[in-house]
């Protein structure tokens, strides 16, 4: 692609056409009142937010502007598409797995109201998948553009420069810009604000939100377990250790507790199946909190300063097949609650 | 004119002015360049001069793989004992309570029999006694009495459905329950058949908390109705899933403390064959005739 192409700008006409008929489109949908059960405003700000959030944890203001006036076209020189590429696979990532987040918080907020019964908290249980689907088609839009610098084919770092810059990273550690400490601040600012807001409209509380947030079980298996990894494999400061350590603990704890799940089948002991339940969901939580504040940003950082070649396999497997994962689970936990028991009775 | 111009600007000027005119632009670039990055390095100064060596030295300590190491060793075994003990948590409570309501709801609704006395005291401060059969999920006697004497009698068989009055022995037929007119059995529309019983506990009761005695294998969970103007104690059987008790309670606004009141009180037996000459209550079956059954019926 040449400089002249790349740089060939479209018509503002053009854009703002597009804007409107994507938001009558928009409308149209949301007016036909087809996909009502699909609403729900404040799972989407928590998705957008969330994820925004995500993004400055890894990025500074200028790189974000850079990358988001590239939007994919591969114009500048070696470095600059290598940023741009990371910006929007991070971008991807980031609201894949906020919505994720967003459905895990939502489907224990649902247990917390009582409100219409049994029936009422199993619909708001199965209502609390829709933010998954707004972070999915989130993710999708900033795949579009990672898609696009892909088929450039100018993405490829010259071997001297990521040589070079692997060996000076144990000497340089770049340190947080303001708006990675804006993005900490605003992504523990909505989980924390979700939680009160949970606790302030519930009327009639079945139980407090805050005491499975700090399951002090999950918390210390998923902590010591990712610390102990991170030990021996060592080189911690890509952060792909962590995002490992992270998904690694995460699944070792849902597999315990899914043992314990079945274990409890057979003893016909629900006691013992929720305890479980609450186990897996704990763990999946601490995980998915663990790889979005420590290692994804660890390894956006150490991506875009040219430290890390090119992103480790292992990681991507984690940030998309982890909150899957969690997902399934989820899934598993409402049909199992709403699965009855049968005894046998009577003559 | 071209060449006037090329005359008087030439390309020509000393050594010393072009090294000096080429400073200033680099310069001016690089003032500008230094604008642009003076943000980004005060925070960086801000940062480094907090992140400093001395600053975090009791850090460098704590963060030494051999304590690293024994403390990950720690959490996972401290969060793995309080886990395997039973650590208390809510959340693990709630689920089990959930399921178990489904439970308790997906069974009343299998039940194939059920008989039930109530006691419930009116709004008026009378205390009517109630005996509800249930011979099948769509056939129920539903008798209200007042001390000993039944005075009123209900039949649900499929679609049809009768109230006898036995004081002023009158017969009403209806064509749904919502059509029943008498006041005497609004208190128990909900323990009519065993779908509606089982669509309260799913759909209506909002679970509260739950206690069990695992020596004699019952639990007692509460729920709330009505928008917490109705509390609902249900003792269940645990080895069966079916309730044995169920008490509620009225909300008292007149009172400051205590402030629920027992309203009504139901003891059910399950499965037990109720044979079908109990559709006629045992206190009239002596002064109705077949040919009154026969209308009944029809």
């Amino acid at each position: 692609m040449t400089m002249n192409s790349g740089m060939k700008k479209k018509s503002p006409f053009l854009v703002l056409a597009r804007i409107l008929i994507l938001a009558i489109l928009i409308v149209a949908v949301i007016h036909s009142g087809r996909f009502a059960n699909f609403m729900d405003i404040y799972s989407l700000v928590f998705v957008i937010i969330g994820g925004v959030a995500l993004i400055l944890m890894s990025f500074t203001a200028r790189e974000i502007a850079a990358a988001t006036r590239s939007a994919g076209k591969a114009i500048g020189s070696h470095p600059e598409n290598h940023k741009s590429l990371t910006f929007w696979e991070s971008s991807s990532r980031s609201f894949w797995m906020v919505g994720v987040l967003a459905t895990l918080i939502s489907f224990v907020i649902a247990l917390t109201n009582s409100e219409g019964g049994v029936e009422g908290i199993a619909t708001r249980m199965a209502s609390a998948l829709i933010p998954t689907v707004y972070g999915v088609i989130l993710s999708v839009i900033c795949f579009v553009p990672v898609l696009k610098l892909k088929e450039a084919r100018t993405l490829s770092l010259p071997k001297e420069i990521t040589e070079e810059n692997e060996k000076t990273q144990d000497r340089i550690t770049a340190p947080l810009s303001f708006e990675n400490i804006i993005g900490y601040v605003l992504i523990i600012a909505i989980i924390i604000g979700t939680f009160i807001k949970a606790a302030i409209s519930s009327k009639t509380p079945i139980f407090d939100a805050w005491e499975w947030m700090i399951y002090w079980p999950s918390f210390l298996v998923v902590l010591g377990g990712t610390i102990a990894l991170v030990l021996f494999v060592g080189n911690s400061a890509k952060g792909q250790t962590f995002t490992l350590g992270f998904a690694v603990t995460g699944l070792i704890g849902s597999l315990m507790g899914i043992i314990q799940v079945l274990l409890g089948f057979s003893s016909r002991s629900i006691q013992d199946i929720a305890a479980a339940v609450t186990f897996i969901l704990s763990s999946c939580f601490f995980s998915l909190i663990g790889m979005m504040l420590v290692g994804a940003p660890l390894e956006d950082r150490s991506i875009k300063d040219l430290k890390t070649a090119k992103r480790s396999t292992l990681s991507r497997v984690a940030w998309y097949v982890f909150p899957l994962v969690t997902l399934i689970l989820l899934v598993i936990t409402f049909v199992i609650v709403v699965t009855p028991i049968k005894k046998q009775f009577g003559n | 004119m071209d060449d006037l111009l090329k005359q008087v600007f030439q390309d020509d000027l000393p050594p010393e002015i072009e090294r000096r005119m080429k400073n200033q632009f680099i310069q001016f670039k690089e003032n500008i360049e230094r604008a642009d990055q003076e943000s980004d390095r005060t925070s960086r100064i801000i940062w480094q001069r907090f992140f400093k060596p001395i600053s975090w030295d009791w850090l460098r300590w704590v963060i030494r793989k051999e304590v690293m190491a024994f403390s990950s060793m720690i959490m996972i075994i401290v969060g793995g004992f309080l886990h395997v003990s039973g650590h208390h948590n809510a959340m693990a409570k709630t689920l089990s309570f959930l399921n178990t309501s489904v439970s308790i709801s997906n069974q009343v609704q299998e039940a194939k029999s059920m008989e039930c006395k109530m006691q419930v005291t009116a709004e008026d401060g009378l205390h009517l006694t109630y005996t509800i059969r249930w011979f099948s999920p769509e056939m129920t006697r539903a008798d209200v009495y007042e001390g000993e004497i039944a005075i009123k009698s209900l039949w649900v068989a499929g679609p049809e459905i009768v109230v006898a009055d036995y004081i002023n022995t009158t017969y009403h037929k209806y064509q749904s329950l919502e059509q029943i007119e008498d006041h005497e059995f609004m208190a128990v529309m909900g323990f009519l058949s065993p779908e509606r019983l089982a669509a309260a506990i799913y759909k209506e009761w909002e679970p509260r908390q739950y206690r069990k005695n695992d020596q004699i294998q019952k639990g007692t969970y509460v729920y709330l109705n009505d928008g917490g103007k109705v509390a609902l104690e249900m003792t269940v059987d645990m080895n069966t899933n079916l309730p044995v008790r169920i008490k509620k309670f009225a909300f008292d606004p007149t009172r400051t403390a205590d402030a629920y009141e027992l309203t009504m009180e139901a003891q059910f037996s399950w499965d037990k064959l109720n044979s079908p000459q109990h559709l006629i209550p045992q206190s009239q079956r002596d002064n109705l005739g077949a040919k009154d059954i026969l209308k009944i019926r029809s």
